[in-house]
Parts: C-alpha cells; sequence; structure tokens
C-alpha cells in the first residue's frame, strides 16, 4: 500500500477523517519537532509549540495552495511559531538544555566532539542564521524553498547561510578540530571508507 | 589594480578558493575542489578547507532529533478538540449575530409601525394602503429564523466533529515505540493543559460575546 499525496492527505483531512489526520502529523512530526528543538533549543518549549505548529496546520489547511509542496509550508508555520515563542520568553537564566546529545546516544568515537562544537556554534548564531542553517543542512531544504519558507529573497538566505556556515568553519579552525593533513580532503576520502553514523 | 581586483593576486585567489568552500558546502561541487593548489602556498585557505572537511564530517554524524513516541497521540486528540472549540465558537457568534440582528429588525418594525406615515405619501394621488406590521408577529417571524440560522450552524458545525470521533474508532494503533533520542522533562503539568486553556479561551470568548449581545436592547433610540 502506497502512502497518500500530500494533497490527497490534505483532501482527507478537510474531510474530518481522523486516521487521515494522525497520519499528517505522523508525516511532518519529526520535521516540525526537530526544528522547533533545533530553533529553541529546549525540548519541553519544542514539544509545545509543535503541537500549536499542527493546531495552526489543520486551522489553516483550507488554505493551502495544492500546487505548492505541503512540507515547506508546514516549515514556514513552524518557523513563523518558534519566532512568536522565542519572543514571548521571558528572559530565563539557562534556557539552553543540550537534551537531544545526551550520554545514550553520543558517538562512541572522537567524533562527539566535532558534533557537539557544531552544535554550540549553532545554538549561538543569531536567529536568523541559525533558521537557514538547520533547514538547509539539517532539512535539505534548498534556497528557494528556504525563501518561500521565511520570506526572504534567495540572495538574502544565500548571504545568511554563508556567513553561518564561515562562523562555524572559523569556530572549528580556532577550536582545533581540522585534520592535520597537508589534503583535507584527502584525509575525507580516508575518513570515508569508516562507516559514518548518522 | 588593487590586491582583489588584480585576477592573479593572492587575495583573489582566496576569494575564488572562498566561493569554491561555499559551492562544496551547497553539494555543487565535489569534496576534491578543496584540493586546490591554492592551498599549497596559503595556510589561511589550507585550514578554511580542513574546516570544511570536518564541518562536513560533523553535519553527518549529528544524532537525528526524533519527536516523542507518543507525540501524535498527543497532538490528534489536541487538534480535534481545537476544533470543535472553534466550531462551537463560530456557532455561538452566529446565533448571537441573528439574534440581534432580529431583534434589531423587531425594533425597526415596531417603530416603522407607530412612527406617522411620511408627508410624500400622503400626497401621492393613489396612496397603496399597506397594512402595518404586527409586532407579535414581527417577533415570531424572527424568532423563527434565529431558531433556524441558530440550528443551522450547529448542524454544520457539529457534523465533521461527529465524523472525527466516528473515525477515531478506525484510528491505528500506536506504532512501537521509536527510541527517543531526547532526554525529556515531564511534558507539562497536566496533559489536557492546552485542552483546559482553550476551553478557558472560548468560554472567555462566549462571554464576551454575550456581554455585547445583552447590551444591545439598552440601547435607547
Ligand atoms: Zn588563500
Amino acid at each position: 500500500m502506497t502512502a497518500d499525496s500530500d494533497a490527497e492527505l490534505v483532501r482527507r483531512c478537510l474531510l474530518g477523517d481522523a486516521a487521515a489526520m494522525r497520519s499528517l502529523v505522523e508525516r511532518f512530526q519529526t520535521d516540525v519537532y526537530s526544528v522547533c528543538v533545533r530553533l529553541l533549543r529546549h525540548s519541553q518549549d519544542a514539544e509545545d509549540v509543535a503541537q500549536e505548529v499542527f493546531i495552526r496546520v489543520f486551522r489553516s489547511l483550507n488554505r493551502w495552495d495544492c500546487t505548492r509542496q505541503l512540507r515547506p509550508w508546514i516549515l514556514g508555520i513552524t518557523i513563523n511559531r518558534c519566532r512568536t515563542a522565542m519572543s514571548k520568553r521571558v528572559r530565563r537564566p539557562e534556557l539552553v538544555d543540550h537534551l537531544h546529545e545526551t550520554a545514550s546516544q553520543q558517538p562512541e568515537d572522537d567524533s562527539h566532539e566535532l558534533t557537539a562544537e557544531i552544535r554550540t556554534a549553532v545554538d549561538e548564531m543569531r536567529t536568523d542564521y541559525r533558521e537557514v542553517f538547520v533547514l538547509f543542512h539539517e532539512h535539505g531544504q534548498s534556497y528557494e524553498e528556504i525563501s518561500a519558507v521565511i520570506d526572504r529573497p534567495v540572495g538574502t538566505i544565500k548571504t545568511w547561510l554563508h556567513r553561518a556556515r564561515t562562523e562555524i568553519l572559523i569556530r572549528l579552525r580556532r577550536r582545533g578540530l581540522v585534520p592535520s593533513t597537508d589534503h583535507p580532503a584527502k584525509k575525507q576520502e580516508a575518513d570515508q571508507s569508516v562507516p559514518v553514523t548518522g | 589594480m588593487n590586491e582583489m581586483t588584480n585576477p592573479t593576486s593572492p587575495a583573489a585567489a582566496c576569494g575564488r578558493f572562498e566561493v569554491a568552500v561555499q559551492r562544496v558546502l551547497d553539494g555543487d561541487l565535489p569534496i576534491d575542489a578543496l584540493s586546490d593548489p591554492h592551498t599549497e602556498s596559503c595556510p589561511a585557505c589550507r585550514e578554511m578547507a580542513g574546516a570544511t572537511v570536518a564541518l562536513l564530517t560533523g553535519l553527518k554524524s549529528l544524532p537525528p532529533v526524533l519527536p516523542p513516541a507518543n507525540f501524535a497521540d498527543r497532538v490528534v486528540p489536541a487538534v480535534i478538540a481545537e476544533r470543535r472549540q472553534a466550531d462551537f465558537r463560530r456557532s455561538v457568534r452566529i446565533a448571537v449575530a441573528s439574534l440581534a440582528a432580529a431583534v434589531v429588525v423587531a425594533f425597526l418594525a415596531t417603530e416603522g409601525r407607530q412612527s406617522p406615515q411620511p408627508a410624500v405619501a400622503s400626497r401621492s394621488p393613489d396612496p397603496v394602503r399597506i397594512a402595518p406590521p404586527s409586532v407579535t408577529k414581527s417577533f415570531a417571524e424572527a424568532g423563527s429564523a434565529v431558531v433556524s440560522l441558530t440550528k443551522r450552524a450547529t448542524e454544520e458545525s457539529l457534523s465533521p466533529a461527529r465524523n472525527l470521533f466516528a473515525s477515531l474508532d478506525t484510528v491505528r494503533p500506536t506504532p512501537a515505540a521509536v527510541p527517543v533520542q531526547t532526554d525529556l522533562r515531564p511534558t507539562s503539568a497536566s496533559p489536557v493543559e492546552p485542552i483546559t486553556n482553550t476551553a478557558k479561551r472560548a468560554l472567555n470568548l462566549f462571554i464576551r460575546d454575550v456581554g455585547g449581545f445583552a447590551s444591545i436592547p439598552q440601547q435607547k433610540s
């Protein structure tokens, strides 16, 4: 049995089919929740906001343009809800929880230091850089899709993403997390013979 | 010609390499593009190439973020409850608006009966005698219109909700729990908290609407 297309799923949801509503939630919950975790940096807030996102999605599902893709539309709502949540946040002393990188799932090898450094660098970026970095590198969205999601020109998205990457590259250099061979690309080729998790 | 505009200058070579780094990270160029001869003579770009490789490696190793295993179990009922609340609010608004309109119509009809015929009408060579509206009849008509409108709005609102509950029985069971990749704290003080808040908001809206309606008959003409 093949999964319903997004348009078919939406059509069933609009008819009040609860099974279709559940399918829609299950189809997009990982995208929505992980964007919330990455942007809000707090798993409890992320869960609350992710729930709000789906309430908002179903409330405005009849306004979705079926000639466009559903995923970027839902991610756009997710980004907006996260921004609202961030703007409502009263300054709390320690908001960031890195619960998504618990000991049980940390890679055994020294790549943990690298992933932790990248994660910290992303968390410390300004919000708009973080949004585009997460959408591009962790959710596989293209420049054009991100442009539609966060309602900014493609040129702006490129600029933000390039700056976000440069910030991370500089940080990795400073922390000495750079392969020591003369030609790093060759080192990468050698590394690729070793299975990488994730 | 300055350092940046001279295409053979070291600064221009660094600029070209920086562009190549971004294109590798975009996925437009293979990672081999980082083995540029320029990196042999430029320590800064060589380090940048190394950092790019590290970033690509690290991105592949980032642990995925998965929602809690019972996320959909909590979200779907919350969504359904919110829809029911929204439908109820809509019905109440329609009913209140219809009732208010009916009262206004009845009031205007009463006023029309009490006021004298306009002068223009009395000068008409062949005046058409129209029976004055009966207040009792106007109220009866307004009342039945309200009942009909309210009933229809409520039916429209409730029928999808009935379908939702009917089809809830067909919801397939929760799949085997996916290992939660996060170390979550207790999710909230109460699992019904979002629904409670929604209900509170609905009640407040209802009170507001009813309050608005209640003030209408007090208006003096
Ligand atoms: Zn250089």
